[in-house]
């Protein structure tokens, strides 16, 4: 049986879940990237740009559950600002996380509130929730490592 | 006149049929409430103790060897065979073929009605179908140019019989439906759906994974030329089912797979078949799994079918109206005839939060899509909660179901 402690609805993924932040309806055409879950249908489409080598206005519309939302809200509130190569930095920390591996103090605080979803490793199911808004938005990176949309990036290798 | 609106229940109704304690799984997990018995069932001893048995005293390959050992295998899984067969009705053990499951009895009759077809021909099936027996008839029409048709489900989630009497066409080759739906737990009239589908010159599949669990079911009395199910639904073990096919229609059609066991006399250039069921049985059967299910059958028969199927629809009423009642909840359909399969959703509460809620309480559920994305989209939704039951559930259990389900929403749902 599982541990109270070990329950995924803490504090900091409800609080995110009852109040994302960035979210608001992004258009297909807007959005750099789409990810879906076969399982349930969950949907998320992800925007952002960037400016001076780090990404801006990273937002995003979903249509999912309160760990998948939770997960793009916090996601969204650490990666503004960074720059390209921090992101995938983070995201291989989160996949990590989440995945059950050895995260050091250093890497705790550089998560801050993200690290909620370590309880995740308790639930492998849910695993694809909480990396939902982390895959789309490797995929939204990715289109703009793309020739054509390097020009608006003066960091575009990352 | 005397009249009774509602027939008299027992007084027990809504009691287990089968003690918890018949089944080793609740002594290791003893405060689980297990909801989920449309994905799977739990084992009791007897089946287990069989499993056990067949493995230490009479175990080795069956249909080869000529040793005492060999032969002993070869009558248990032949009398399991025969013990399956009757259970459903089917006085022929040449017409029970054993799969590993639904799904591949279904891949076997569609595989092998590809040389019953002819290009122009139409399949329907209904709204109702899990993906798998709706992918392996995409696949057919696919292969040979035919024409998938889909008969409509009603609002309150049962199949539209004016609809069907309309889509049966003499051009349709194929009718395979569900007899009852794993999502909305409609009990569809199979009798008269065969009936309209045979006269209308069409193959009839039925795909009964959740009916031969939950009801009696004869194959002489529904008519059908093809009938699966899954034994693991049925307190059976994993990876064994039954295609029963009647005897005329197997012996025209060619195997769906080829190999050891199915062969009567095979040279460098060809092969003949093998007669019936061995002709379907290709390669070393899960003997170890039909002695299982056999175990089962005879479990589930010392219950009695009639009053398994009162069960169900009683714990499946009950479930309807509770979480009818609660605000925010909205029931799937609300078919006449239905089972112990219920669907619902909360707005604003995702499915899979709700089930892990319910999981924290205890209370085993599935949430998702169901291998059933079509009928879902049709009935606006993307996924769903679903609670189903068996023999060893019982009233309170739905009660502590919906108690836990109402706690849930309030956690999602408060504010701060």
């Amino acid at each position: 049986m599982r541990s109270p402690s070990e329950d995924p609805y803490t504090d900091a993924v409800m609080r995110h879940f009852r109040n994302p932040r960035h979210r608001r309806p992004v258009p297909p055409g807007e959005a750099l990237a789409e990810e879906n879950n076969p399982l349930c249908g969950d949907r998320i489409r992800v925007t952002l740009r960037l400016a001076d080598g780090v990404v801006r206005g990273l937002e995003y519309d979903i249509c999912g559950c309160a760990l998948s939302t939770a997960s793009a809200s916090m996601m969204s509130c650490i990666l503004n600002g960074k720059t390209p190569a921090e992101v995938r930095r983070l995201t291989a920390l989160f996949q990590r996380l989440v995945a059950g591996g050895e995260i050091s103090g250093k890497e705790r605080s550089e998560l801050g509130e993200v690290v909620a979803f370590q309880q995740i490793r308790s639930y492998p199911v849910r695993r694809k929730c909480a990396l939902l808004p982390w895959r789309a938005l490797e995929k939204a990176l990715a289109t703009l490592d793309r020739p054509a949309g390097r020009g608006s990036s003066k960091e575009a290798g990352g | 006149m005397g009249k009774r609106t509602e027939q008299a229940k027992p007084l027990d109704a809504g009691a287990r049929l089968a003690p918890r304690r018949d089944f080793p799984i609740f002594e290791n997990w003893p405060d689980l409430i297990y909801l989920d018995n449309a994905a799977t069932t739990h084992k009791p001893a007897a089946v287990l103790s069989r499993l056990d048995e067949f493995y230490r005293l009479t175990y080795a390959n069956v249909h080869r060897g000529v040793y005492r050992l060999a032969e002993e295998a070869t009558a248990a899984y032949e009398e399991a065979r025969r013990q399956v067969a009757a259970f459903i009705g089917c006085e022929d053990t040449g017409e029970l073929i054993f799969t590993r499951g639904t799904t591949e009895g279904i891949n076997l009759a569609a595989g092998s009605l590809d040389s019953l077809v002819q290009d122009g021909d139409e399949i329907l099936v209904t709204a109702l179908e899990h993906h798998s027996n709706l992918i392996p008839w995409q696949q057919l029409c696919r292969r040979r140019s035919l024409r998938l048709r889909v008969c409509p489900v009603t609002p309150a989630g049962e199949l539209d019989l004016a609809a069907l009497e309309r889509m049966l066409t003499p051009r349709t080759r194929v009718a395979a439906f569900a007899m009852v739906s794993n999502a909305l737990g409609t009990v569809v009239p199979a009798v008269k759906v065969i009936a309209a589908a045979r006269q209308a010159g069409a193959v009839t599949v039925v795909d009964a994974a959740q009916a031969v669990p939950c009801l009696p079911v004869a194959v002489g009395d529904l008519g059908c030329d093809f009938l699966v199910f899954s034994g693991h639904k049925m307190l059976g073990p994993m990876g064994i089912g039954v295609l029963y096919g009647r005897r005329e229609i197997l012996e025209k059609l060619p195997p769906y797979m080829t190999g050891g066991e199915m062969i009567s006399r095979v040279g460098w250039d060809g092969a003949q078949w093998a007669e019936l069921p061995q002709k379907f049985e290709a390669g070393t059967p899960n003997a170890a799994g039909a002695v299982g299910l056999a175990a089962a059958v005879r479990y589930l028969e010392e219950i009695g079918m009639d009053r398994i199927r009162a069960h169900e629809t009683e714990l499946g009423r009950r479930a309807r109206e509770l979480l009818g009642r609660i605000p925010g909840v909205r029931v799937l359909g609300c078919p006449a005839a239905c089972c112990g399969i219920v669907s619902f959703v909360v707005p604003g509460i995702h499915p899979h939060d709700l089930a892990q809620f319910l999981a924290r309480e205890n209370i085993a559920v599935r949430a998702g899509r169901l291998c059933a994305q079509p009928l879902l989209r049709t009935l606006g939704v993307e996924a769903v909660t679903r609670v189903s039951f068996y023999v060893y559930n019982d009233l309170a259990e739905v009660e502590k179901m919906a108690e836990a389900v109402e706690k849930g929403i309030r956690f999602f749902k408060a504010k701060k």
